[in-house]
């Protein structure tokens, strides 16, 4: 079987030395077509050969082919065996003769010795990648004795190489919410044969592409310009979308770019925030229908001034929120944001943390506030934890601040936390003291000592953590000590986590972690603790498939009035998971051990153990399409006795997610069936999960919901299924106050910095100013909010490849921007022919060589060798070429004047030849006075 | 397998859990009848914030030591954010008077170790997803006939 490599040369020529003394598989015999094969370097004892040949002899000379089948690029290992026309018994030269440039690798010229066939020669072939696929001439070689001479020529048969590269025409992309963009990228065929190629789009959930998946015919070399129209969902911000490019199913080639996609028509953030009105109705396992009503405003309010608040009305059913969140609608307490660059107010309900140790999670209506600068920060907190119970109360004040004078930080912080819920209270008066350090062997240091008095008790707590983050490494460990634990406003009294996660190789990553708690004092614990790790590696065979294995293990101990209970649990899972064209299958086995513990130490002291194994599998198989995913899932567990577990769980499902069009307006789709058997109530085991989502006119989406689920414990005369329908609209409310600033971006065609006729807007250009955003229209225009007297930035992400503007920072009373589009300009220099025998042409290379537009800007040039330099990227207009001998030990200066340089938008501009000249040498003979 | 250590006195309550575990299924089962039928259920949430937990809970005998069922519950967190939650359940009666079960709710489950005393139960669950997570006490009342 023929079988390529690419391997060093070193290893060829080690087989090249092994070749005389090696067997051949084929002979060259009177049969003017002769079976052979090639093979790789790799298995240099069963060398190479021939895959057919043909002779036609001459009465002095024979010629035969020998043709071996060859990748682009690839090292193939050629044997060419003396042709039997030459006798055995006569010792034979050869000349191997080169018709490819550097194609032949190995020795060209020597002699085989006499002796019984096979004889051949071996060399190495390097396919370069330029070649085409197909039949190509790549060496002549020639055996001769004394008597008679033979020509064999070596024709390589190149396979086909597939290559495409694809490209953006800029590296980012504006889109107006809901409205279709165009994403524009070119193909370039980099392979060796004509291509057909489809590009597919990979999109986040809520995008659509609008275009079908045409192909597309790339001859050789051939770069086409193409574009994919793509609808953006509702929604703003930034995100990122990959093309991949497919040949016969497989994916070839592939790039991503990032959309911006900016809120209203206009494409500029001039409009307000968003207000969201809903309403919602669920009849389910309870008595009677229940409804909702929900607020929801997010936006800018103000220049530099944003918004996020929501409120709802409470269900009278507490059950029926997980209704309305399946419509989007759930209960949320009221909350209000207002945030600008440099501070952020929250208010309403709201949960915080201080620090590790002076207090985590406070909860509670209130507010809180944070100011900052670079080099500092404030932050202050007031809750009351006045919620969630009949009976809560307390109060709960802290604050923090923050210095950050350039290599470390320093922090301190003061709390004072009182809280009440129902039976229960807790307090915390804490000072705390920490500092970090942000790069210090690789990471990151933090650390904090706090006093913390609690419960007429007083203690010191610290923490310290490290981590480090790299592209191929996350390593981060952390531990803290918190006395008084949860009763305390801490996490725990004490906690001890590491993770540890590294790329070893392309395909091979390793992943760790460990953790440990222990918590003492809380209300129905006396004590609880908490451990666990686990150990795993994930392994990608190709580009389609992977196999991960993972041992983890954890459990815990608690201690109550009525005795002590822990759990343990020990797994080992491998994950098989393998992607091909639309199919995705994913396959897990896993085999733990389970222990259940129990000590009772009421009447006596009993300790029990029940310990039991598990094995579990489960499936999942994918099909994407075009608009849709549909899925298959499976799942069986089998428990042994002991713990309690049910013996057998089993469950097998279907899976639907789509976004089809119904009447021109997507619909969004998610449907679930799924069979669970072994459990409790076999007989209502069916849990059944779907939704529907229609975007209406005017911004408004309803939403409607079915889902069945088999262990709901259903209400007197009420069944387990949950209905609910929802109804949204968004409506788009005024700014408050400011103008912003409006203006245009042109095509600077001319490149003198003023707009002239002839020179249009320049649309999708990005313009931003903090958190503003706004995008040129068709005409250029632009309306950018924030303070008019602040500057602004051209995103020149935003400008096509090949443009740029003039700077990117614009000025306050900038009002036309002008794009330049860029040209290379390459200087070649040269010595006078007259000059060149007392002159060293090493000279030229401390020339300075410059150009200055028409507005006396100067240019500078990059040298790409001793007498070439380069203008990399310069706008159009008229240059003059300056060149400054002022370094050079040999006054020189240009034969002739330079003419001035034209560079035109969308022309290449020829190479500038500038010959020097040293100064002119003057003979005198002082005899005469001369 | 079920490894039981006595350390002390332990006539009454290791009786118990003897008689219940190697009883026959004809037997009465004294302990899984205790405990079977529909609860109430009533939960504290102390950490990492706290929360109210209310529902229902449906015991049924699987043998004389082990049982199985569902929670349907809906825990309500001290930031106002209530979710629902319907699981399965299975365990193991100590003895007539104690019970351990698991519950399988929200993707982890919450491990719960309770006292039984007529018609109502009281005791305390640990939420075991992995790393440090919920725990806190529960009550639950017997609803209907025995």
């Amino acid at each position: 079987m023929a079988r390529r490599s690419r391997l060093p040369l070193t290893v060829v020529a080690v087989v090249l030395l092994l070749a005389p003394n090696a067997k051949l598989d084929a002979q060259v015999g009177r049969n003017p077509v002769i079976d052979a094969t090639t093979s790789s370097v790799a298995a240099p004892r069963r060398l190479p050969v021939v895959v057919a040949m043909r002779e036609s002899t001459t009465v002095r000379a024979a010629t035969s082919v020998v043709v071996v089948s060859v990748s682009s690029n690839a090292l193939t290992v050629v044997s060419v065996p003396v042709p039997e026309s030459i006798p055995a018994s006569d010792a034979v030269d050869y000349v191997v003769s080169p018709l490819l440039g550097g194609a032949v690798v190995g020795q060209l010229t020597g002699s085989v010795g006499a002796g019984a066939a096979p004889r051949a020669i071996v060399f190495a072939l390097r396919a370069p990648r330029r070649l085409l696929a197909g039949p190509v001439d790549v060496a002549r070689v020639r055996f001769s004795t004394a008597s008679r001479s033979a020509d064999i020529s070596v024709v390589a048969n190149v396979a086909q190489a597939r290559g495409v590269t694809i490209s953006f025409a800029s590296k980012l992309v504006a889109a107006s919410a809901g409205a279709p963009v165009r994403i524009g990228y070119r193909l370039t065929n980099t392979g060796n044969a004509p291509d057909t190629v489809t590009v597919q789009a990979v999109v986040p959930p809520g995008w659509r592409v609008l275009d079908a998946l045409d192909p597309i015919p790339l001859q050789l070399r051939e770069s086409v310009d193409r574009g994919m129209n793509i609808l953006p969902p509702h929604s703003q911000g930034v995100t990122t979308l990959r093309l991949v490019v497919l040949s016969r199913g497989q994916p070839i080639a592939e790039a991503s770019i990032d959309v911006l996609v900016a809120g209203g028509a206009a494409m500029t953030t001039t409009a307000g925030p968003t207000l969201r009105v809903g309403i919602a109705a669920a009849v389910g396992p309870w008595a009677g229908a229940s409804t909702i009503q929900s607020l929801e405003l997010q936006g800018p309010i103000a220049d530099g001034l944003t918004i996020r608040a929501r409120s709802s009305s409470t269900p009278a059913q507490d059950a029926a929120n997980y209704a309305f969140s399946r419509a989007g609608l759930g209960s949320a307490p009221f909350a209000l944001q207002l945030a600008s660059s440099r501070w952020r107010l929250d208010a309403g309900t709201l949960g915080t943390t201080v620090s590790d140790l002076s207090g985590v999670n406070l909860v509670g209506r209130g507010a809180s506030f944070v100011i900052s600068s670079p080099r500092w920060s404030a932050t202050g907190v007031a809750v009351n934890p006045d919620i969630g119970f009949l009976n809560a109360g307390g109060s709960l004040r802290a604050s923090r601040l923050e210095f950050t004078p350039g290599m470390f930080s320093l922090n301190t912080a003061l709390s004072r936390l009182r809280e009440t819920r129902g039976t229960t209270a807790r307090a915390l008066d804490a000072w705390s003291l920490g500092g970090g350090v942000p790069d210090l062997l690789g990471g990151r240091w933090d650390a904090e000592l706090a006093h913390r008095q609690y419960d007429g008790e007083s203690a010191p707590g610290w923490s310290a953590s490290y981590a480090r983050r790299t592209p191929d490494e996350t390593f981060d460990v952390r531990y803290v000590h918190a006395p008084g634990g949860t009763r305390a406003f801490a996490r725990a009294v004490n906690e001890f986590s590491v993770n540890a996660n590294r790329k070893l190789t392309p395909r091979l990553h390793l992943t760790g972690n460990a953790w440990r708690s222990s918590d003492q004092g809380a209300e129905s614990l006396n004590t609880l603790s908490m451990e666990g790790w686990s150990l795993g590696a994930r392994v990608a065979l190709d580009d389609r498939m992977q196999v991960a294995v993972t041992a983890h293990q954890n459990g815990f101990g608690a201690s109550t009035n009525l005795g002590e209970f822990g759990s343990a649990e020990r797994v080992v899972d491998a994950t098989l998971e393998a992607r091909r064209g639309a199919y995705t299958a994913q396959f897990t086995a896993n085999v733990a051990s389970l222990e259940r513990r129990t000590t009772l130490s009421d009447t006596a002291t009993i300790s029990i153990t029940q310990t039991a194994p598990r094995v579990g599998t489960r499936g999942l198989i994918a099909f994407a399409m075009k608009d849709a995913t549909i899925a298959v899932t499976g799942q069986y567990d089998r428990t042994g006795p002991g713990v309690g577990a049910a013996p057998v769980q089993w469950s097998y499902g279907l899976r639907f997610d789509g976004r089809p069009e119904l009447v021109g307006q997507p619909v969004r789709v998610d449907a679930s069936i799924e069979r669970i058997g072994g459990a409790f109530g076999a007989a209502r085991s069916l849990m059944i999960r779907t939704g529907v989502e229609v975007d209406l006119p005017w911004r408004t989406t309803i939403r409607m919901s079915a889902e069945r689920n088999p262990y709901v414990v259903p209400g007197a005369s009420a069944s387990d299924w949950t209905y609910v329908i929802g109804v949204a609209r968004a409506l788009a409310l005024p700014r408050l106050g400011g103008s912003g600033t409006r203006g245009v971006v042109y095509r600077d065609v001319n490149g003198n910095g003023r707009r002239e006729s002839g020179e249009p807007g320049f649309p999708g250009v990005t313009l931003r100013r903090g958190a503003n955003v706004a995008v040129t229209d068709n005409r250029g225009a632009f309306v950018l909010m924030g303070n008019p007297r602040d500057h602004y930035e051209v995103d020149a992400r935003s400008l096509p490849l090949g443009w740029i503007s003039s700077s990117t920072v614009v000025r306050a009373e900038t009002r036309l921007i002008g794009a330049m589009s860029v040209s290379p300009l390459e200087v070649e220099l040269a010595l006078d022919e007259a000059d060149s025998a007392r002159v060293s042409p090493d000279q030229l290379a401390d020339l300075v060589v410059t150009v200055r537009d028409s507005t006396g800007r100067e240019w500078m040039s990059r040298r790409l060798s001793n007498t070439r330099v380069v203008f990399d990227a310069i706008p159009p207009g008229t240059y003059t070429v300056v060149v400054d001998a002022s370094a050079v030990n040999e006054p020189l200066r240009p034969t002739s004047e330079l003419r001035p340089v034209v560079v035109s938008t969308g022309r290449v501009t020829p190479p500038i030849r500038v010959v020097m000249r040293a100064r002119t040498l003057r003979f005198s003979n002082p005899r005469r006075g001369q | 397998m079920i490894r039981v250590a006595l350390s002390l006195r332990g006539g009454a309550v290791l009786a118990a859990l003897v008689v219940s575990g190697c009883s026959s299924p004809t037997a009465s089962c004294e302990g899984t009848s205790a405990v079977s039928g529909q609860w109430s259920y009533r939960a504290t949430r102390e950490s990492p914030v706290q929360g109210t937990i209310s529902g229902s809970l449906v015991i049924e005998s699987r043998n004389c030591v082990d049982v199985q069922g569902v929670m349907d519950v809906v825990e309500v967190l001290s930031t106002g954010e209530a979710r629902r939650m319907a699981g399965t359940i299975s365990g193991t009666v100590i003895d007539s008077t104690l019970v351990r079960f698991e519950a399988v709710l929200g993707g982890g489950s919450r491990e719960h170790f309770a006292r039984i005393d007529g018609d109502s139960l009281a005791g305390t669950w640990v939420e075991t997803t992995g790393g440090p997570s919920g725990s806190g006490p529960f009550t639950g009342h017997r609803q209907g006939a025995r």
